[in-house]
């Protein structure tokens, strides 16, 4: 209990404002603007969690997305977020937070004794281990103890994160000194800026470290510069992660509002300035993973901003200039401070700060968490260790945009390589540290040398670099979260593990959650020391999105759900309501399955059995209505098609197929002759844009400009479809006048002033008329017809019926009848085949060695005995008497009201030539014999259609 | 056996849909609409000279007769009376298509932000086509002065509906 909490820092938290909460069960309270973290370092925990392998208790390290320990499971009423950075968490009251990988708390972790193991389990031991023993019998175990937090099973993230485009002038990614001072420059010279920040507010590190900027105050600079953009007509964008760069130029950006949903955005911008930062390293000595180790740039953040102080007696290790602002802060605290500099020249601390200079840290002291420090051979006592080795630009952005890097041996590294990339790269993240580097670096983007804005705070010295030092004895942390040690880097190179890209892979450094954001760059610069080459020549590991953890509730955003597959609606659906309809989806269509109340078998068993003895209607408005225009309509019509329609006469339909290029069936459907150049293409439901676009796709590559068109007007028009024996009378007793037609025409008329079209056309085998009207007067026709049934006692048909009705048929359905090798003469229509001269859509695939086959699989009708079940829809069928090999399967199988047997459709071998011959059907180890027959099971000379 | 229960509905043209202080309203549907084809920059001045053909975003400018281009040479031609034949003579493939499209307006302060959260991206780049993909359709966008106008494809107004009406600005 080291921390505590300064009673007048914390320039962005509101001690008015208390906050309840819970760490591992144990109560605390933070103050409004607090992050979780802050809140608890400030109530004096230290330890966080435990570390993935070695459950080794880990403390607080850093401030943002970098944070490798503080990983949490927090719960707040019914949200639960798994493994979330206290650094990134911001209090809420009523928030429970527990540790992860610990049970049953970081404290208390029972598997805390895995780290007196570790000599036996080092990196590379789980590939060598689990390969040669039974994967199964330990699988369990391994499982139960992987991964960090738990995802709560009930909990379901609202599908509220909206998605949105954004194109701006100039985006800046990053509102710190370097990224204020671009976005100043840019719009004096004209541009319009999208400045954004994921800090709650803009300011960078100017937040913690203050500062004078052009003789003002630094949060007076912020504020100007913002309502500078703001003017110029740009935006300011805080609690906003820029998380990746994409290919084309786009931006992803996760945008986090207070009581609003968040927001995805997705920037194109004309230019891109990075000013990202950097994020400081940390020193590498032994149990440099003890709880009470940190960052001195995170300690001084939590420090200015929370008011929450890391400890009482603390040790600074640097080796750079930019830590000594720390050490006064800490000091002006009333924090008693020694501060430990690698550099023999180092500059003096203020007075009251004990220094030590030309002394590296050797070792932590103390367990669970600090106690003091070995440094040049003696022990320091203190309950916290700040570390500063310098820092590492953050260029996570510029390499996803395709950005190579350099190695400058001078910064000590890796900075942007000029003319790689687009982006403009400034401040930190360029390497140029210190606020009046990063100031001047983000002005010279868009403005002149001698208008760059000055600061009252000198430009840091030269700093001493600093490595992981293999000669230390004990255990160095390279990658806290993994638990990569300095050894593990060693036996990766030893193993022949020495590209970086296999190093991450071997060791599983830079794998966690914080991306390798404190370890990478030791990782490297402990395998190009081991390996004796450069940190150039060692190279760096690949930067991928996301920058940062982002939920996958907020890319996946709104679309989920109800919104994830948008079904198409009918324009009558509400009427269908009002009669009772049960709706299902149908090919993208939502249509009623069934009308009434009770079970579905038995209404739909009615209904088709009514529509046989009376009249019924379906809603067929899905049926597509392609319209093809034109003098070249027959002929696309007659390319894109297996039947020839160029003889349809005006008034007349036909049916006919479409093959795909192969030869197989595609859709089927029927085809209308309004006029001589003017044709409707009934494509299925599922299939209209399919059909649509293979034509569409025939005629750009085969027709002149204007020669044919097509228009897709199928949610323009209402479809009813009436259907049996009284169909006729329900058009008298609708008051709707049939011309005279036969089966097969089709006639234009008027219904209340606008376009009525009637098609003798039949899906059922019974005389039916297909009746389409435009939307606005479905309405009209619908409660005309609904009258009609009511006077002749005919029913609404739902689907369900209706595909009964025409599997008694034997009309197939496309898809369900047919499979991804049926070709129109496995289904009975060879003439075209045969006959046709001319080129058309699929031919050439119809003679090929496999069409030719004689033991293709062939559409033909299955019986039962008589007082049996259907069969089940997928049965295999198989031959009666020998070796069980399947010859074909079960298409569509339903219970026949009309017939009162089942009857069933099938592809199966060389079929056509077996009717008549006693198969078998096996389905979940029943085998049942059935005999082959013709397809159609009802009405076989097709004398209902004229009934 | 409903795989889920279907209780959401299309907008009405009574009652407009309020976001803040934008409202969302489901037009009249015009007299007539026609989808055609053709050459549309030659061909569409020699149906009347003021009739606009317009683009992503652009201004009907409260014209009773204008296009919305939909690809290279085909567009959906909204007007006031009946002009089929007209069509015809003037080089086009026609189809009446009144009711294929759904025109939806948006309008208040909250528009940019609504089209935004659609798929928009503003500021708009320069489309000849008025097709965008909206909310995860492929939709007409057009102005009428200062009113936002969708072209929802009609099966899918349901849907629009419940993406509009579920959006947390």
């Amino acid at each position: 209990m080291s921390g505590w909490r300064h009673n007048s820092l914390g320039s962005e938290i509101d001690r008015s404002d208390e906050l309840s909460f819970t760490f591992d069960g144990q109560s605390f309270t933070g103050f409004e603007g607090d992050t979780v973290a802050s809140a608890l370092l400030a109530s004096g925990t230290k330890i966080f969690g435990r570390s993935f392998k070695y459950h080794r208790p880990r403390g607080l390290w850093g401030k943002g997305a970098e944070e490798p320990n503080a990983i949490l499971d927090v719960k707040l009423g019914s949200v639960h977020a798994p493994n979330q950075r206290a650094t990134t968490t911001f209090l809420q009251d009523g928030m429970d937070v527990y540790s992860v990988n610990a049970a049953p708390d970081a404290k208390h972790d029972r598997f805390g004794f895995m780290d007196r193991f570790h000599r036996f389990i080092p990196a590379g031991f789980y590939y060598k281990t689990f390969m040669a023993l039974n994967w199964m019998s330990y699988e369990p175990s391994i499982r139960r103890m992987a991964g960090l937090g738990k995802v709560e099973p009930a909990f379901e993230p609202p599908a509220d994160a909206a998605h949105v485009d954004m194109n701006c002038d100039l985006l800046v990614i990053g509102a710190g000194p370097a990224g204020l001072s671009a976005a100043k420059a840019a719009t004096h010279s004209g541009r319009k800026v999208l400045l954004i920040d994921d800090a709650p507010s803009p300011g960078g590190s100017l937040r913690w470290r203050g500062g004078e900027i052009d003789g003002q105050p630094w949060l007076d600079y912020v504020e100007h510069v913002c309502a500078l953009v703001r003017d110029a007509g740009g935006q300011v964008l805080s609690d906003t992660t820029l998380w990746g760069a994409f290919d084309h130029g786009m931006f992803a950006a996760w945008e986090r509002r207070q009581d609003r949903p968040d927001r995805h955005l997705r920037i194109r911008a004309n230019d891109v300035v990075l000013a990202a930062g950097a994020i400081e390293r940390p020193l590498w000595f032994a149990n440099n993973d003890v709880p009470g180790v940190m960052s001195v740039e995170a300690a001084m953040y939590h420090l200015n901003c929370h008011g929450a102080v890391a400890g009482k007696k603390i040790l600074i290790a640097t080796a750079n200039d930019l830590a000594y602002p720390a050490a006064t802060a800490f000091a002006n605290a009333g924090v008693e401070v020694t501060l430990v500099d690698s550099r023999a020249d180092a500059p003096r601390t203020e007075d009251g700060i004990e220094q030590i200079k030309g002394e590296m840290l050797k070792s932590a002291i103390g367990s669970p968490t600090v106690t003091g420090a070995t440094i040049g051979g003696r022990e320091l006592s203190c309950d916290t260790i700040l570390c500063s080795g310098g820092y590492t630009p953050s260029v996570h952005i510029w390499c996803q945009a395709g950005g190579k890097l350099d190695w400058d041996e001078n910064r000590d590294v890796l900075v942007p390589r000029p003319g790689t990339c687009s982006l403009k790269v400034v401040g930190a993240a360029n390497g140029e540290f210190g606020l009046a580097q990063s100031l001047r670096s983000g002005h010279l983007s868009f403005g002149r040398d001698d208008e760059a804005p000055v600061s009252d705070i000198l430009p840091p010295s030269d700093q001493m670099p600093v490595r992981p030092d293999p000669s230390l004895a004990g255990r160095q942390w390279i990658d806290m979260q993994n638990d990569v040690t300095l050894k593990d880097v060693g036996i990766a190179a030893r193993e022949g593990y020495k590209s970086v890209e296999h190093l991450k892979r071997y060791t599983t450094l830079g794998m966690a959650t914080d991306q390798g954001r404190t370890s990478n760059f030791a990782g490297l610069a402990a395998m190009a020391a081991v390996t004796g080459k450069s940190i150039a020549e060692t190279g760096t590991t690949t930067y991928r999105p996301p920058f940062e953890p982002v939920p996958l509730a907020v890319i996946a955003g709104r679309r989920r759900g109800e919104l994830f597959n948008p079904l198409k609606r009918l324009s009558l659906e509400s009427l269908h309501q009002k009669a009772g309809a049960r709706f299902r989806e149908y090919g993208g269509w939502l249509r009623p399955s069934v009308y009434g109340v009770g079970d579905e078998q038995a209404l739909t068993q009615d209904e088709a059995r009514c529509a046989r003895e009376t009249v019924g209607i379906f809603d067929a408005s899905p049926l597509g209505k392609l319209e093809i225009v034109g003098p070249k309509a027959a002929e696309l019509l007659d390319f894109c098609g297996y039947i020839k329609m160029s003889s349809l006469k005006p008034g007349r339909a036909r049916y006919g197929f479409m093959l795909s290029e192969s030869g197989i069936v595609y859709d089927d459907g029927v085809v209308l002759c309004l006029e001589n150049e003017r044709f409707i293409v009934s494509a299925s439901s599922s299939h209209v844009d399919g059909v649509r676009f293979r034509l569409e796709d025939a005629r750009q590559d085969r027709f002149s400009r204007d020669g044919v068109a097509i228009h897709d007007v199928t949610q323009g028009l209402a479809t009813l479809t009436v259907t049996g024996p009284m169909s006729r009378e329900l058009l008298s007793a609708s008051g709707i006048r049939e011309p005279d037609l036969a089966h097969m025409d089709v006639a234009e008329t008027e219904f209340n002033d606008q376009l009525l079209r009637i098609a003798r056309i039949s899906f059922t085998g019974d005389r039916s008329y297909e009746l389409s009207v435009p939307v606005r007067t479905a309405g009209e026709l619908h409660a005309r017809l609904a009258d009609g049934l009511k006077k002749l006692g005919g029913c609404w048909l739902g689907l369900e019926a209706v595909m009964i009705l025409r599997a008694e048929k034997g009309y197939i359905l496309v898809g369900k009848d047919t499979d991804g090798n049926t070709m129109p003469h496995d289904l009975g229509w060879k003439g075209p085949r045969e006959k046709r001269k001319d080129e058309y859509l699929g031919k050439r695939s119809l003679f090929n060695t496999e069409a030719e086959s004689e033991n293709r699989r062939q559409l033909v009708g299955l019986q039962v005995g008589d007082g049996e079940t259907p069969l089940v829809a997928g049965s295999h069928v198989i031959p009666k008497n020998r070796k069980r090999q399947s010859m074909g399967f079960v298409t569509s199988s339903y219970f026949s009201p009309s017939m009162n047997r089942p009857i069933a459709l099938a592809l199966v071998e060389s079929g056509l030539s077996r009717i008549g011959e006693k198969l078998a059907c096996f389905n979940d180890n029943e085998v049942r014999e059935v005999t082959v027959v013709s397809p159609c099971a009802f009405d076989p000379q097709g004398e209902r259609l004229n009934g | 056996m409903d795989e889920r229960v279907w209780n959401d509905e299309p907008l009405s043209e009574n009652v407009p849909l309020r976001i803040g202080s934008t409202l969302i309203r489901r037009a009249a549907p015009p007299d007539f609409a026609y989808l055609i084809t053709g050459d549309l920059e030659k061909n569409l001045h020699r149906l009347d000279k003021k009739t606009k053909l317009l683009g992503l975003g652009e201004d009907s400018g409260g014209a009773e007769t204008y296009s919305m281009r939909i690809g290279r040479d085909n567009a959906l031609l909204v007007s006031g009376s009946t002009i089929g034949e007209d069509l015809q003579k003037a080089g086009f493939a026609a189809s009446g298509a009144s009711d294929v499209y759904v025109p939806v307006e948006i309008d208040g302060p909250e528009a940019v932000e609504i089209l935004a959260q659609c798929g928009l991206a503003f500021p708009l780049a320069p489309s000849p086509s008025a097709a965008v993909l909206f909310g995860g359709l492929t939709a007409l966008y057009v102005r009428n002065i200062d009113t936002h106008v969708i072209w929802v494809p009609a099966a899918y107004l349901t849907y629009m509906t419940s993406f509009l009406k579920n959006m947390g600005l």
